[in-house]
């Protein structure tokens, strides 16, 4: 002991390891006493003894004075190396003792053994209050300040790290090296804790002690994964290189990983920073996933919105319009507008590719129709405006099959332009059908400067028309089979007495039937019309029908 | 039968190891300090060593480093006895080419399982 | 659907083969454009195995005869199916890609080009 003023942070530390340790100790001393006096006590005499020794050793350097600074300097080296001889005698006494007890219980010294129990419960005892009152400073740390550490993380790659260890020392370690990578730590020192704080407090990674007092690591690893909204939190299990059996029961048990103590720096900043990488883009892809669903969602409402909310009603002409959007949205639509009283337009397109790009690129299709036929221009001339428009500036050549015909409805003919869209069918009232004739024209938005022509057909009273698009005749069965026109035209010849509106359901009704559960991967559309005729000529007409 | 050389200056830590392993059946022979340890290692060429870390003479890292650079005594499995429960002396001595560690106080049942373990291995 | 390339001299011959659906076919646009960039002479797909194309195929396909525009080379299709040739010929298509029965046809076709 250095004469002269104690300082005074080693005086505190000695009265902590007198305050903290010594009541464990004294049990000790009382145990070591014990057994010197016990029944049978003399077979083991000499192994006593030396309990006695240690026991002796360890009281005289709990109650002794302060520990003295050495050449090392530093309180840091001080602490460890009173910690150290505080551990020896516990070496001493927890190996005789267990000796001791061997032997014991080979020759039957019941009296000893008793006595034994105690010393060992007291040993275990002492060893922790010294964890408490001389925590492990971290060494390995220390070497890192002179500059011997590894490089700093990236921000991003820190996270909210919860410990789960029932070892002071270890939680010490772990919480002192994580906190200098950057991370945010917690610790706890048992299963059931480590639960509770789980449940009601963000983590980015659980590091679990398989062996813990209470609940024990893989109970608590069962425990969270079976947390539905835990399911991605990464657990590491901390465990010591011999328990592979354990470390792989957890790993099936949804543990991503496993780190053996002791701890080794190099693989810890490893393998948590492989949990974390892939806990963020487990995430980022569940975000994109998101993202997904919702520009699927605005598609189908732009789609929705711009549909007609009902055919316009006639006296003369009934209509129905339907559209089943695939999940892909795949850019159908049709609309049905009044030009003036016996005039009624008819639409039906199709938007190259899906999703937004394709709802957007059909919002404006639809609404430039729109406009130049309400400016009294013929079919093939709308198509022809529509096409130097769309045409125009199109690096993405994007493009729109197209139908639009102009119904008159006191004469019952339909005037029409089609932009390479599929001919639509004529259902006589008699049940024959026949297909509309193209006029050759190229798709809508293609190539500027593109010519469109204009035909016409003429609807008898009682006559009905199909516009679809290529999601009724290009429908997939089982074994690959395609629906085809040929098998629309039978269909619709079956169904000619038909309002617009059973047409359409009945043609949505033989698709799904032929599909036969297949998933659908385009929309399916079909606008129906019926010209009534004028009234003085609807009489004794049977296809006389409400629109 | 299994032959273990013990490497250990503590006299109360050799006694009382000795004489415990002894019991489970195994040879043992004990070495005092880190040179009596390499001297002793190679000329009975033990199935295995149990090495106390902090020794005199020369210490457990370097007695160690010392036989895994032998040929003819690389192959014997060498289980570090620690003191520190720290990071660093556990690198240090797995480092210095020792197969495992055990901290003290020894965990009986553990060791003979790191032993056997060992043993088995070759 | 399989897509593969080979060379004639500078005529880039693409074989097209299989289910061109939409979702191959950013796929199908992206190896397309990529043969483009190697500034062929001439350009021909064949497609006699091509069961179907979905409107995004047609879409790269138009791309390609618009690049084809500004290079001075047409893309020519051999051995269109019923199927697709009804595809093409209903879009109005046929006007813009020169069409043949087979893959030597179209390239006689590119190499003495009739006026």
């Amino acid at each position: 002991m250095a004469a002269g003023a104690i300082d005074p942070r080693l005086a505190a530390i000695a009265e902590r390891v007198r305050h903290v340790v010594g009541p464990a100790t004294a049990s000790i001393s009382a145990s070591a006493a014990a057994l010197a006096a016990a029944p049978n006590s003399q077979d083991v005499a000499d192994e006593i003894a030396r309990i006695g020794i240690a026991a002796g050793q360890l009281v005289e350097m709990v109650e002794g004075g302060a520990p003295a600074l050495g050449d090392d300097g530093g309180i840091e080296a001080a602490c460890s190396r009173l910690r150290h001889d505080l551990r020896t005698p516990l070496v001493a006494l927890k190996g005789y003792g267990e000796l001791v007890l061997e032997i014991a219980a080979d020759e039957h010294l019941d009296g000893v053994t008793r006595e034994l129990g105690r010393l060992l419960e007291g040993v275990a005892e002492v060893m922790v209050a010294i964890e408490r009152a001389l925590p492990a400073p971290s060494r390995a740390m220390a070497a890192e300040d002179h500059g011997e550490g590894l490089p700093p993380l990236h921000p991003s790659l820190r996270g909210r790290i919860l410990i789960a260890d029932d070892s002071q020392a270890n939680r010490d370690i772990l919480v002192q090296y994580l906190g200098r990578e950057g991370h945010e730590v917690a610790a706890v020192a048992d299963g059931l804790s480590a639960l509770d704080l789980v449940m009601e407090q963000p983590f980015d990674l659980v590091l679990l002690d398989m062996i813990m007092p209470g609940m024990n690591g893989d109970e608590v690893l069962k425990a969270i994964k079976a947390e539905p909204r835990l399911r991605l939190l990464p657990v590491i299990m901390i465990s010591a290189l011999d328990a592979v059996d354990r470390i792989v029961h957890c790993i099936e048990a949804g543990a991503e990983d496993y780190l053996p103590k002791p701890f080794n720096r190099v693989l810890l900043r490893a393998r948590i920073g492989a949990c974390l990488e892939k806990k963020r883009l487990r995430e980022i892809e569940l975000a994109y996933l998101r993202a997904v669903e919702s520009e699927l969602t605005i598609a189908h409402e732009v789609q929705q919105s711009i549909l007609p909310k009902g055919f316009p009603p006639h006296r003369a002409l009934a209509g129905h319009g339907l559209m089943v959007p695939a999940r892909d949205i795949g850019g159908d639509f049709y609309d049905f507008f009044v030009l003036d009283d016996d005039h009624i337009g008819i639409a039906l397109g199709d938007v190259s590719g899906k999703g937004i790009p394709a709802a957007v690129y059909m919002a404006m299709v639809r609404t430039q129709l729109r406009a130049t036929a309400s400016f009294g221009l013929a079919p093939a001339e709308c198509l022809a405006r529509l096409n130097q428009h769309l045409a125009a500036d199109n690096p993405s050549a994007m493009f729109v099959s197209l139908f639009f015909g102009i119904v008159d409805c006191v004469s019952g003919v339909v005037t029409y332009a089609n932009g390479g869209h599929n001919p639509p069918i004529l259902v006589r009232a008699d049940g024959t059908t026949e297909w509309v004739p193209g006029t050759g024209d190229l798709l809508v938005g293609v190539l500027p400067d593109s010519d469109y022509h204009e035909a016409g057909l003429a609807l008898a009273p009682g006559d009905a028309l199909l516009v679809y698009s290529d999601g009724v005749v290009e429908a997939v069965g089982p074994a690959d089979a395609v629906f085809g026109e040929a098998r629309l035209a039978s269909v619709l010849s079956g169904m000619a007495d038909r309002s617009p509106a059973a047409l359409a359901d009945g043609v949505l009704a033989v698709v799904r039937n032929f599909e036969a559960g297949q998933p659908a991967s385009d929309d399916l559309t079909c606008v129906a019309i019926r010209f009534l005729g004028a009234p003085t000529t609807a009489t004794a007409n049977s296809h006389q029908e409400a629109p | 039968m299994s032959r273990i050389l013990l490497v250990e200056d503590n006299e109360m830590n050799r006694d009382m190891l000795s004489r415990r392993l002894l019991r489970k059946g195994y040879e043992v022979a004990v070495a005092t300090d880190g040179g009596e340890g390499v001297a002793m290692a190679t000329s009975e060429r033990p199935d295995l060593i149990l090495m106390d870390m902090s020794l005199p003479v020369l210490n457990g890292w370097d007695a160690t480093r010392r036989l895994k650079a032998d040929a003819a005594t690389r192959h014997i499995p060498v289980i570090a006895l620690t003191a520190h429960a720290m990071a660093a002396d556990r690198e240090q001595a797995l480092g210095a080419g020792c197969d495992d560690y055990e901290t003290k106080p020894i965990e009986l049942p553990r060791l003979l399982e790191k032993i056997e373990t060992l043993l088995r291995r070759d | 659907m399989k897509f593969s390339t080979s060379r004639e001299g500078d005529i880039a011959v693409i074989t097209v083969a299989g289910r061109l659906s939409s979702a191959v076919a950013e796929s199908f646009q992206t190896r397309l454009m990529a043969v483009l960039d190697e500034n062929p002479k001439g350009v021909v797909v064949e497609v006699s195995e091509l069961e179907f194309i979905a409107s995004n195929g047609l879409r790269a396909l138009i791309l390609a005869a618009k690049r084809g525009h500004a290079g001075g080379y047409r893309v020519h299709l051999c051995g269109m199916r019923w199927q697709i040739r009804e595809i093409f010929s209903v879009s109005g298509l046929l006007r813009i890609f020169p069409h043949h029965a087979s893959l030597a046809e179209g390239l006689e076709a590119i190499k003495s080009p009739i006026r």
